[in-house]
């Protein structure tokens, strides 16, 4: 599948501060890519230039072939984008279907399209019996819910969602997330700007981490790969030194520690390595309990990318 | 630039007028108050004590009414806009409604238009309505004794036709450009409400003969009034822009 929104030395400079630095990324059609990173470190600006809501500094970007930077397809771009801004920013007044109503037409729905998106929106946000009902009326989840559908109502390609979940209860923030994942299986391609690292790795296929500039880009387990070594961890019934100096003279185990009962190994291939691992601690008279790969979290992956890296 | 989308956004911002108590308060209240006080304040003692004013007074008084009131009449376009149109940018600011606005296939002028329509409509209504309620009670109370209607005359054609509108668009303009630096509706009305100050210059210099409303001098009124409306309208423009407003708009 082609690239849905390309990039390349993306910067964005406002007076002296730069909030994006030579951003290059390719997202593929159907991906959810999350996009991390701490505050002001250049996400919302992201979104902004690739919604052509403000004009890039330097670098080129394209969403879907069209350039951000070329006034008419910026238009074009608009047509084919849904967004889902950091503040709800409703009609208070208005009520749930006024305010989708609304931006139907401007996305130039007829009244039957209109009506039918409207109504599938709503009935699967469960919000359908509410449609009459003053937004100003509706709790935050349920407004975050018709914010989503504001952001759909026009069948986007791509969809920029900026902290869909930030500020909810679970029960909502959980309901967002499984849209997410729902909108997932119809290959929408999505961009989704969060803090939220567990959500990221629930829903993602992969991530970017950015401060300014864009530290690392890949799925979770491949940017974990890229900062630590894998380990497969044994668990042992008891831990016997004769069996960790039998593990520790394999070639394909690079490093051996221990940690109560069990045995954690280095290496380059868990594949690979497990069953010579495994073999020789069972030659060696060891009881092995079970054997995992021990795996980062997205957090950890998130929180040593970040101070690594000096702040932009 | 397509009307029909300047249209949706001019009939959402109506729609959450009539919905704003206080928006549809001034509507109705700024021009009942501006057309009625003045004649009223002249009529009811006429007609509460007949006797006590003679005959040739009276004719005096009412021939000069349509001076008193017209002053205040175009006063109307220029006072509402105030209020509605804060109320309009900064709400839609405050509210943080413009992103995802301006994240639509609309262009800023589109939006800008509608906005501003929306505010020109019913500015308009209220304004011409209080005319048309003013030359009633005029023309009700002069023609028994002139036997011929009073007003409108040519001043009070193109103050209805030339000064109003052209007002109302110059409070609109100045109200969106006041709305790009103010974080609050009040404040934004106040300030965006000064511009009422030249009406009042007009208004004291009618009352004074110094400069009467007479079709000559509404004619230079309106020709400086039209070159503002393109000096702000150019501003405005390139205030009113996506990069400008989610950057530089506090």
């Amino acid at each position: 599948m082609g690239a849905m929104i390309e990039t390349e030395g993306l910067t964005r400079v406002f007076n002296s501060t730069t909030a994006v630095e030579d951003l290059t990324l390719s997202i593929r059609e159907g991906e959810v890519f999350g996009f991390l990173g701490p505050n002001g470190a250049g996400k919302t600006t992201t979104v902004r230039m690739l919604c052509t809501l403000i004009a890039k500094t330097r670098g080129m970007a394209h969403v879907n072939g069209l350039d951000i930077s070329d006034p008419d397809e910026a238009m074009k771009i608009r047509q084919i984008v849904g967004l889902l801004p950091e503040m709800p920013g409703l009609y208070e007044r208005l009520s749930a279907y006024r305010n989708l109503d609304f931006y139907g037409r401007l996305y130039g729905l007829d009244e039957t399209k209109r009506r039918e998106s409207i109504e599938r929106f709503l009935k699967l946000l469960d919000l359908w019996e509410k449609r009459e009902d003053s937004v100003a009326t509706f709790s935050k989840g349920m407004r975050q819910k018709i914010v989503i559908a504001r952001a759909l109502i026009h069948d986007p390609l791509v969809l920029f969602l900026d902290e869909p979940t930030a500020g909810l209860d679970p029960e909502a923030a959980k309901t967002v997330r499984d849209f997410i994942l729902e909108l997932r299986k119809e290959r929408r391609t999505i961009f989704l700007n969060t803090h939220n690292l567990d959500e990221a790795g629930r829903v993602c296929d992969r991530i970017g981490i950015i401060r300014t500039k864009l530290i690392a880009v890949g799925t979770p387990n491949e940017l974990s790969d890229k900062l630590w070594k894998k380990n497969t961890v044994v668990n042992l019934v008891a831990l016997e030194d004769h069996v960790v100096e039998a593990v520790k003279r394999l070639d394909l185990v690079q490093n051996v520690r221990t940690s109560n009962n069990s045995l954690i190994c280095e290496v380059d291939n868990p594949e690979e390595a497990n069953p010579y691992i495994v073999e020789a601690i069972v030659k060696a008279g060891g009881r092995v309990r079970s054997v995992v790969e021990l795996q980062r979290s997205l957090e950890e992956v998130y929180l040593k990318l970040i101070k690594e890296e000096p702040s932009g | 630039m397509r009307l029909s989308k300047a249209w949706i956004v001019a009939e959402k911002d109506l729609d959450e007028f009539k919905r704003n108590r206080f928006i549809m308060t001034t509507l109705v209240s700024m021009p009942v108050i501006l057309s009625l006080t003045p004649i009223l304040s002249f009529l009811t003692p006429m007609l509460i004590y007949p006797t006590a004013i003679g005959e040739a007074e009276k004719l005096s008084l009412i021939l000069m009414l349509p001076r008193f009131t017209l002053p205040l009449l175009i006063m109307i376009p220029t006072i509402t806009p105030s209020m509605i149109a804060s109320y309009s940018f900064v709400g839609e600011k405050t509210n943080r409604s413009l992103e995802p606005l301006l994240a639509t296939p609309t262009s800023e002028e589109e939006l800008l238009m509608g906005k501003s329509f929306a505010v020109f409509m019913p500015t308009m209504v209220g304004t011409w309505g209080g005319f048309m309620v003013d030359m009633a009670l005029l023309d009700w109370v002069a023609y028994p004794l002139f036997g011929r209607l009073i007003v409108p005359d040519l001043s009070w054609a193109m103050a209805m036709l030339l000064l109003s509108p052209s007002f109302c668009i110059l409070s609109i303009e100045a109200n969106v450009l006041v709305s790009s630096r103010m974080n609050d509706v009040r404040a934004a009305q106040q300030i965006g409400g000064l511009v009422v100050m030249p009406v009042m210059l007009i208004y004291f210099g009618s009352l004074t003969n110094f400069f009467p409303l007479a079709p000559s001098n509404m004619l230079i009124i309106f020709s400086i009034a039209v070159v503002t409306v393109l000096l702000l309208g150019s501003i405005t423009k390139k205030v009113f822009q996506r990069e400008e407003i989610l950057t530089k708009w506090r």
